[in-house]
C-alpha cells in the first residue's frame, strides 16, 4: 500500500504479494495526484533511463514499491547483451532501489540493430547456454537474482528439443533465476500451438514464480490476413484481460500460488480508473487464494 | 542446421527488409515452413510499428508537417537502412533528418530536413546528462592570468546547429495548440532559404532554444571544440564578447576541461 512521501524517506521497496499495475506516461499525473491505493507499480526500465520520466519516476517510487520490468537487454542475443545497455540498467536500479527486476525469454538485438520487439528463439541446447549465461551476467552486474518472463510466440522452430517450460526450469537450476508467469503469454501461445494451458502450468517450477502477468489479447486477423494466421491470438495490451486469462489465473493460483499480480495496459491507454478495477479483480482473486492457506512460498 | 547467430542474422534481415522486394521474397528462416515466415510479418507489424512510434515521439513537428502516411512510408525505409543501435529508442532518429532531405520528392518543403535537425536536438537536449554547468563565478574565481588559457567543452545538453532555412519558426507554429494563432502564424512562415543559427540547451528541464548571430555562433563554436578562450575570443567584437561569454555561461553552455 502506500508508503511515506519521499521528501520524508522512500517507502518499503518489496513488491508485496498484492495486485499492481503497469504505470505508463500517460497515467504519471493522474497516479501522483490521486494516490491510489494500489499495492506496487511496475515500469518499462528502458523508458525510464534518462530525462523527465526518470526523475517522475522517483517521485512515484517514494510512495509505491516500483517493479523494473526491462524490454531491451535481449537476453537471448547469440553475440552477449550490451554492455553499455546493461551499465545504463544498473544505474537505474541503483536509483530507484526496485523491489524487482526482470526481463525476458526472447532476444531483440544482433550486430548493433536493435529491433525493439520480443523476439522468438529456437528452443536448443546452444539457446539454454546462451539465455543462462546473459541472465548470469546480467544477476552479476545487478546483484540481484531477477526474475524471466514466458513470452508470446506466433512462430516455432522444426528444431526446438526442448519444450519451453523445460526450458524456464533449466535456466532457474542452472541460473538462479525466478520466473514471471504471464498467464497472458501462455493463453495467446497455447492458442497459436495448441498446446494445452494447464499442463504448461503444472510443468512450471511454483517456487521460482516470482510475480504474474496479466493482460489483453486480440485476434492476429487484425494484423495478418489469411490461413497461416487463422485463429491466431496476439498479444496486444491494448484491451481488458480477456475472460480465458482470468480463468487460467484462478488456475495458476491453485496450482502454483499466490504471488504479486500485475495488470499490463500499453496501447489504447484507458482511464486509471479502469486499469484499477482490473488490479482490483486481480486483487479479489488473490485474496481468495491466500484465505484459502496457500502454502507454496517463492524461493 | 545454421547457429543461434546466422539464424538472428537472417531473421534480423527478413523483420527489416522492406515487404514485397525480391530480398524479402528471398530470404529463408531455418526451422520455419511456409505459414511460420508467413507469420513472421507479425513480428515485422510490431517492429516497425514500436520503432516508427519512437520517431513519432521524437519529431512531432515532421509529423504534421508531411502527415501520417507521408512519415509512416518514409519511417519505414528509413529503419530498414539504418535499425536503432540501442535499446533506449527515445535517443533513436540520428540521421533522420539527412534522409528525409534526400528522400523529399520536390522542394515544397525543403526546409524539412532542418525542422527534423532541431527535433533531434531537442530530444537529445531533453535526454542529456544532467551535470553541473560552468557558471560564472567560477570562471571569475580564476587568476585573471589563467583565463585566457581556459579550454572549455560542451555541456552535454548544448547542441549547436547552422541551419539553412528558418526551422525554428516553423517548429514553433507547427506546435502551437490549434486555433486561429496558429493558422495565423503558418501562413506568414517564409522559411525557405533564411538561414539561422541556434542553441538548443535544456534549463533544469525547460527546452530552449536560442537564436545566435554569426559572430555568437562562431564564438561559442571555437569554444565547444575546445580552443582556449584567448583564441576564441578572435572570433567576436571585443564590445560584445563579454557580454555574450556571460550569456552563455548563464545558459549553461559549457563545463571546464581544461583549466589552465
Amino acid at each position: 500500500m502506500i508508503g511515506p512521501d519521499r521528501a520524508c524517506g522512500r517507502c518499503e521497496g518489496a513488491i508485496p504479494q498484492a495486485a499492481g499495475i503497469g504505470l505508463r506516461f500517460a497515467h504519471h499525473r493522474a497516479l501522483l495526484d490521486a494516490l491510489p491505493p494500489i499495492g506496487w507499480v511496475e515500469v518499462h526500465s528502458e523508458n525510464y533511463l534518462s530525462g523527465p520520466a526518470l526523475e517522475t519516476l522517483e517521485a512515484v517510487r517514494c510512495r509505491y514499491p516500483v517493479s523494473l520490468h526491462c524490454v531491451g537487454l535481449s537476453l537471448g542475443s547469440a553475440q552477449g547483451i550490451d554492455a553499455d545497455h546493461l551499465e545504463r540498467i544498473a544505474t537505474l536500479c541503483a536509483r530507484i532501489e526496485p523491489g524487482l527486476v526482470s526481463e525476458h525469454l526472447a532476444w531483440g538485438r544482433v550486430d548493433h540493430a536493435f529491433l525493439a520487439d520480443l523476439l522468438p528463439l529456437p528452443l536448443t541446447e546452444e539457446s539454454l547456454a546462451v539465455v543462462a549465461a546473459n541472465i548470469a551476467r546480467m544477476q552479476d552486474r545487478l546483484r540481484r537474482p531477477v526474475l524471466i518472463e514466458n513470452p508470446s510466440t506466433y512462430v516455432q522452430f522444426a528444431h526446438t528439443t526442448i519444450p519451453e517450460t523445460e526450458f524456464l526450469t533449466h535456466l532457474v537450476a542452472r541460473t538462479g533465476c525466478g520466473l514471471i508467469c504471464d498467464i497472458n503469454n501462455i493463453v495467446v501461445s497455447a492458442t497459436n500451438h495448441g498446446w494445452d494451458a494447464q499442463r504448461y502450468l503444472q510443468a512450471l517450477p511454483a517456487a521460482a514464480i516470482g510475480e504474474y502477468h496479466l493482460a489483453g489479447h486480440g485476434p492476429v486477423s487484425a494484423v495478418l490476413e489469411g490461413e497461416a494466421s487463422s485463429g491466431m491470438l496476439l498479444d496486444t495490451h491494448d484491451r481488458p484481460v480477456a475472460e480465458s486469462v482470468w480463468s487460467l489465473f484462478a488456475d495458476a493460483l491453485r496450482i502454483l500460488g499466490p504471488r504479486p499480480a500485475l495488470i499490463e495496459w500499453d496501447a489504447d491507454l484507458p482511464a486509471l480508473a479502469v486499469l484499477l478495477g482490473q488490479a482490483d479483480r486481480a486483487a479479489h482473486h488473490l485474496q481468495a487464494v491466500s484465505a484459502q492457506g496457500f502454502d507454496v512460498q517463492p524461493a | 542446421m545454421s547457429s543461434l547467430l546466422e539464424q538472428q542474422r537472417a531473421l534480423c534481415r527478413a523483420l527489416l527488409a522492406m515487404p514485397g522486394t525480391a530480398e524479402a521474397a528471398a530470404l529463408r528462416i531455418d526451422g520455419l515452413d511456409q505459414p511460420g515466415h508467413a507469420r513472421l510479418a507479425i513480428y515485422r507489424n510490431t517492429v516497425i510499428a514500436t520503432i516508427t512510434d519512437a520517431l513519432r515521439l521524437g519529431f512531432p513537428a515532421v509529423l504534421r508537417l508531411v502527415g501520417e502516411a507521408y512519415f509512416n512510408r518514409m519511417a519505414a525505409q528509413f529503419i530498414a537502412i539504418s535499425p536503432p543501435d540501442r535499446a533506449d529508442l527515445h535517443l533513436y532518429g540520428e540521421g533522420f533528418a539527412d534522409f528525409l532531405q534526400a528522400a523529399l520528392p520536390d522542394t515544397r518543403l525543403e526546409y524539412l530536413g532542418d525542422v527534423a535537425r532541431l527535433e533531434f536536438a531537442v530530444v537529445q537536449a531533453l535526454h542529456a546528462e544532467r551535470v553541473a554547468a560552468l557558471d560564472i563565478a567560477t570562471l571569475a574565481a580564476m587568476p585573471p592570468a589563467h583565463q585566457g588559457d581556459l579550454r572549455l567543452a560542451r555541456h552535454p545538453a548544448l547542441h549547436l546547429l547552422a541551419l539553412g532555412n528558418a526551422a525554428h519558426a516553423v517548429w514553433s507554429a507547427v506546435l502551437a495548440p490549434e486555433g486561429e494563432a496558429r493558422e495565423r502564424a503558418l501562413a506568414a512562415l517564409r522559411p525557405s532559404g533564411r538561414s539561422e543559427r541556434l542553441a538548443v540547451v535544456n534549463r533544469a528541464g525547460a527546452i530552449e532554444i536560442l537564436s545566435l548571430d554569426a559572430e555568437e555562433f562562431a564564438f561559442a563554436q571555437a569554444l565547444v571544440e575546445g580552443r582556449p578562450l584567448i583564441q576564441a575570443l578572435d572570433c567576436i567584437a571585443e564590445e560584445k564578447s563579454a557580454q555574450t561569454l556571460a550569456f552563455f555561461l548563464l545558459q549553461g553552455f559549457f563545463v571546464a576541461r581544461i583549466s589552465a
